[in-house]
Formats: C-alpha cells, sequence, structure tokens
C-alpha cells in the first residue's frame, strides 16, 4: 500500500513537471514574440502621436501665414517676427516664427519632443506684365473677336512650403499652399 | 486502478490554463498589432486630408486674386448669365473657369498643381468648382457676395473649401 501510494505520488510529481515545461515553453513561444513586437507597436504610436501634432503644427502656421500682410510672406530682405499662439492638450503655448527674405524658422517643445518649423517662400509667379514669369488669365473676349483675351498679372503670387522636423523619429511633414498679393 | 481513474481528470489541467492564457494573450497582442496598424492608416489618411486641403487653400487664393484683378469680366460674365444666350453663357463661363481646371495643359491651375507636385512625392491637383456672384438686397441697398467653392486632392484624397466673400466697391 505504502508502496502503491509513494509510486502514485512519483507518477503525478512527474507528469507535473512534464506539464510545467510544457507550460513554461508554450509561455515563452507565446510571449518572446509579444516582447519583441510591444515596443514596436508603443514605437509607432509614439512616432503617431508626434507626427499628428507635426501636422497640426505645420497648418496652423500655414494658416498664420495666409492672414499675415502679404509684405511679411513677399520674400523681401529683412528679418520678420511673426508670433502666433498654438492651442495644445495642456494649454496654448505660444510661437515665434522668424521670417528673413525667403527663408523662416521657428521651434516648439510640446512634451519631450521638439518640433522644428522650417519655411520656404518661392514667388511661383512674379510679373511684370508680358513676362515670362507673370500670372495670365483668360476671360472672354467681347464680340465681334469672340475669342479669349488675356490678362498679364503685375503681383507676386507666393508658393508657401512648411515643413514641420520632430526629433529623430520620423520624415519631416511638409504642407504647402499659395498666398496671391490681394492688396491692391 | 480506483487511484488511476480518479486522478486521469486532474492530467493536463496546467497544460489547459497555460493554453487558455496564451491564447488570451495572442488575441490580446493581435488585437494591438491591428489596432496600430488601422492608425497609422488613420494618421496617414489625416496628413494626406491636410496636404489636400492646404492645397485647396491655394485654389482659393488663385480664384480670389482673378477677381481682383478683372472684376469688370466677372460682372459681364454674370450679366451673360441673366441675359445672354446658351452659347454666350458656355463660351464666357468657359473662358473664364478655364484657368482653374488643372486637367488643361498650361492653365495657372494645371501650374500651381504641378509646382506642389515638385514639393514631395504623391500626386497633387487643385482647381475652382464653383464661382457665382449672390446678389442679396436688404432695406435699400444690394450686397453682393462671391461664393467659390475650391478644392485640393493630394493621392486622390479630395477635400473642398466654400467661401462666400462680401464684394467691396472701392474708389
Amino acid at each position: 500500500m505504502n508502496r502503491s501510494i509513494s509510486g502514485t505520488d512519483a507518477g503525478r510529481r512527474g507528469l507535473s513537471l512534464v506539464e510545467l515545461v510544457m507550460a513554461f515553453f508554450l509561455i515563452a513561444l507565446i510571449i518572446l514574440p509579444i516582447m519583441r513586437a510591444l515596443p514596436q507597436s508603443f514605437g509607432i504610436a509614439g512616432r503617431q502621436a508626434d507626427q499628428e501634432i507635426a501636422i497640426k503644427i505645420g497648418e496652423s502656421t500655414v494658416n498664420t501665414l495666409l492672414a499675415v500682410p502679404f509684405e511679411t510672406v513677399s520674400g523681401s530682405p529683412g528679418i520678420k517676427h511673426v508670433p502666433f499662439d498654438l492651442q495644445t492638450g495642456s494649454g496654448t503655448l505660444p510661437v515665434s516664427l522668424q521670417i528673413d527674405g525667403l527663408l523662416g524658422t521657428g521651434s516648439v517643445r510640446i512634451g519631450r519632443t521638439d518640433y522644428l518649423i522650417r519655411i520656404t517662400l518661392k514667388p511661383e509667379y512674379s510679373g511684370p506684365p508680358h513676362a515670362a514669369t507673370a500670372l495670365v488669365f483668360g476671360f472672354a473676349a467681347p464680340p465681334p473677336g469672340a475669342g479669349v483675351a488675356s490678362y498679364a498679372c503685375p503681383d507676386l503670387f507666393m508658393m508657401i512650403r512648411v515643413d514641420v522636423e520632430y526629433g529623430q523619429r520620423g520624415a519631416p511633414v511638409t504642407l504647402a499652399t499659395f498666398r496671391a498679393d490681394l492688396r491692391q | 486502478m480506483t487511484m488511476r481513474k480518479r486522478m486521469t481528470p486532474r492530467h493536463g489541467f496546467a497544460l489547459f490554463s497555460v493554453l487558455l492564457a496564451a491564447v488570451i494573450i495572442f488575441v490580446l497582442a493581435a488585437t494591438l498589432y491591428f489596432n496600430t496598424c488601422s492608425q497609422t492608416a488613420v494618421h496617414t489618411r489625416l496628413a494626406e486630408q491636410t496636404k489636400a486641403l492646404m492645397a485647396a487653400k491655394g485654389a482659393m487664393q488663385l480664384a480670389q486674386y482673378k477677381f481682383r484683378m478683372l472684376p469688370s469680366e466677372f460682372y459681364i460674365l454674370e450679366h451673360i448669365h441673366r441675359t445672354g444666350s446658351p452659347n454666350d453663357i458656355a463660351r464666357h463661363t468657359a473662358a473664364w473657369m478655364d484657368d482653374f481646371d488643372p486637367a488643361r495643359p498650361n492653365s495657372p491651375a494645371a501650374r500651381l498643381s504641378a509646382s506642389l507636385n515638385a514639393v514631395e512625392s504623391g500626386t497633387y491637383q487643385l482647381g475652382v468648382a464653383t464661382f457665382t456672384l449672390v446678389t442679396r438686397t436688404g432695406k435699400g441697398y444690394t450686397k453682393d457676395f462671391l461664393r467659390i467653392e475650391s478644392w485640393g486632392s493630394y493621392n486622390g484624397i479630395r477635400r473642398s473649401l466654400e467661401t462666400l466673400l462680401e464684394v467691396e466697391v472701392t474708389h
């Protein structure tokens, strides 16, 4: 009886050991790839959050540059300061852009990420009338010609390009639009 | 023999538990992974929508600038819209709107689209869909508004922008 019981106990212990070994093996099999995947997922999530903030910073910068007096974005020499407020989840952050000629910069730190704003201005059309660089519009000529007449514009028509770099985590966000000289 | 029979149901209990836990962990990890993947797609789309919106804003500037340069010609177009023959309306409308058609070679819209395409990889297009005069009569005065609907697209993602601008007469 004693032998039988001790034999049974031994069998139970052995079986548990095999089960435990298999259990650890299976857990390791599942956990190891997850351990490798989790930091990747968190890294991607962090990068996406930074990218989303960079897009919003870029959009705010473009909107600001569309609203300032045209002289600021005309590419004229001299340093121009363009302050604007950036709305974030934790409040309002003041940002200052500095534009000198056709280039500008600015920076802002949100959380632990530094965002560097680069502005590039380019005259897309620059006049004067009759030059190849003038923006030419068409309109219907009055009869009897009945064709399309054209008008060459004398003003600047600027491309505004904004690049927002965020740390070393990804490619910069690039946004571009145009600004017409509507002063006249 | 009796003892073996009593022990049998306990065999593989730990293994079963671990398999269950492993499946649960796997499902959670797979959910996290697929959530991350879908978030990546959402963020990419957000970036494309913002780029398309910026292109639409550029097209809006082009439209406003054309009106600023050629207000009389636009009012002639509007007059023809009300009084002209269908042929005249078509001719004047085409002449005015062709500048905002990116599919028309060498049009300002085509050239601006090409300039945006040179900025980065991806396909930009911009244009103006609607350019009309809205007249509202008040007490003793009439106000004119421009209704402009511009659009921009980036990699096939299209965004539109509609603006109602009051026309101010300056002397």
